[in-house]
């Protein structure tokens, strides 16, 4: 999936399955607790949708990084958790 | 420090700003403060069943400080506002006056976990302009000017219901013979009372009676974010031991990682739990009840850090007191 796809995949689960209120200021920047007004608990149900849902991989340790802070670093993030042997440079 | 307490957060406002008198003793009793599980299997923070009658009663026996509850369940809201205004007009600079509120209904303010409502309590003073108020929030560390008719609105709500007053006037540094009974009184190294509850509402949903079904568990679990932060009160513990003791600093940063890998493992098995409620994948029955044995061995292992040092402290306040007396 490109970046872009990816972006749109978070956006679907938010407006979607999480009905979030907050879904007209979604963007690249936005940040998920401070601007989308998502708690803990809600950015842990988006993560489980795009596990669940759309096969990415999540290890627990992953789970409270500042990755997700914004949309586009959880963007960055899965992204690269698409290619793990190219950002572990072991190919 | 981040939100750990919101109770003992208010009342530490005073010590903090005496010199000479040190707050970290008193987070002793944070880290397996108390919370409920309700009839439906709920955890939670805040019920009708926990009052703050430990904490009221060490505040008083460690700083000196009297803590009046003005607040009176058996009259109605507004006869308590009524009190509330009384005790605001005729504060003196040295006066506390708490008040329990959901603050939800003041959403400007903290979203971090958007509980609702989210009984929750802060201090007020009036400001010279009548319309408006001087909130101090320090569980949140978080200060500033709001419209009074807006904080008199999340006073109102019916989940909110608390109130302290205390003049922080003649307080008094607590003595080491205080902290070592408080610390005995608050250490619990035979159990660890929050992971057994997640460990019995997990159990609770999983044996497929019907009124705790597994969808049920995000639910059941959704305050243990807010209970799992108390365990950071574990790390004034080891500053307040490690300081006196004069110890190293990457000591104190190692005890610290643990703490925090206490805390995140709580989102794991809240993750899993939500997992488990989405999926009904009951192979991770299993996983998240290995999780909570780890969480045990290692806060077990906190507990008997923290011990270590506690022990080692006690016997330099011995010594010291030998010294004194002989001179």
């Amino acid at each position: 999936m490109t970046r872009q796809e990816i972006l749109q995949v978070i956006y679907d689960i938010l407006r979607d399955q999480l009905e979030l209120p907050s879904i007209q200021a979604f963007h690249e920047d936005a940040r998920l607790n401070e601007d989308l007004y998502m708690d803990s608990i809600m950015i842990l149900q988006l993560i489980l949708h795009l596990e669940v849902d759309m096969g990415f991989d999540i290890p627990d340790e992953m789970l409270v990084p500042k990755d997700f802070r914004t949309a586009g670093s959880l963007a960055d993030f899965l992204e690269r958790q698409q290619e793990p042997a190219a950002a572990e440079g072991s190919g | 420090m981040i939100k750990v307490h919101c109770f003992v957060s208010c009342v530490c406002e005073a010590v903090k700003k005496t010199e000479g008198a040190d707050h970290r003793p008193y987070y002793f009793g944070v880290w397996d403060a108390d919370f409920d599980v309700l009839e439906n299997g709920v955890l939670t923070y805040h019920s009708n069943r926990i009052d703050h009658g430990f904490f009221h009663q060490w505040y008083e026996m460690l700083y000196g400080i009297k803590l009046h509850k003005w607040y009176d369940e058996k009259q109605s809201k507004q006869e308590n506002m009524k009190e509330m205004l009384r005790l605001l007009e005729n504060k003196k600079p040295h006066q506390y006056v708490m008040v329990m509120l959901d603050l939800s209904k003041l959403p400007e303010r903290e979203n971090k976990f958007h509980q609702s409502p989210f009984p929750h309590y802060v201090m007020l003073e009036r400001t010279e302009n009548e319309e408006e108020w001087f909130m101090y929030d320090p569980d949140f560390r978080w200060e500033g000017v709001l419209p009074r008719d807006r904080i008199l609105a999340a006073i109102e709500d019916p989940s909110a219901e608390g109130g302290y007053f205390f003049d922080a006037a003649g307080i008094i540094p607590p003595t080491a013979q205080t902290v070592e009974a408080y610390f005995n009184t608050c250490i619990k190294h035979d159990c660890n009372p929050m992971t057994d509850a997640v460990a019995k509402i997990i159990g609770l949903h999983a044996a497929g009676q019907e009124k705790f079904p597994l969808s049920g568990l995000t639910l059941a679990l959704r305050e243990l974010p807010v209970l799992a932060i108390r365990k950071y009160a574990y790390e004034h513990a080891f500053a307040f031991f490690w300081e006196s003791l004069g110890y190293d600093e990457e000591g104190f940063e190692a005890w610290c990682d643990e703490i925090e890998k206490l805390v995140k493992g709580y989102t794991a098995i809240q993750y899993r739990a939500m997992k488990l409620a989405m999926t009904g994948n009951r192979r991770l029955v299993d996983e998240i009840t290995a999780k909570l044995e780890e969480q045990n061995i290692l806060e077990f292992q906190i507990k008997r850090g923290l011990q270590e040092s506690f022990e080692a402290w006690s016997e330099l306040q011995q010594s010291q007191n030998m010294k004194e007396a002989i001179l």
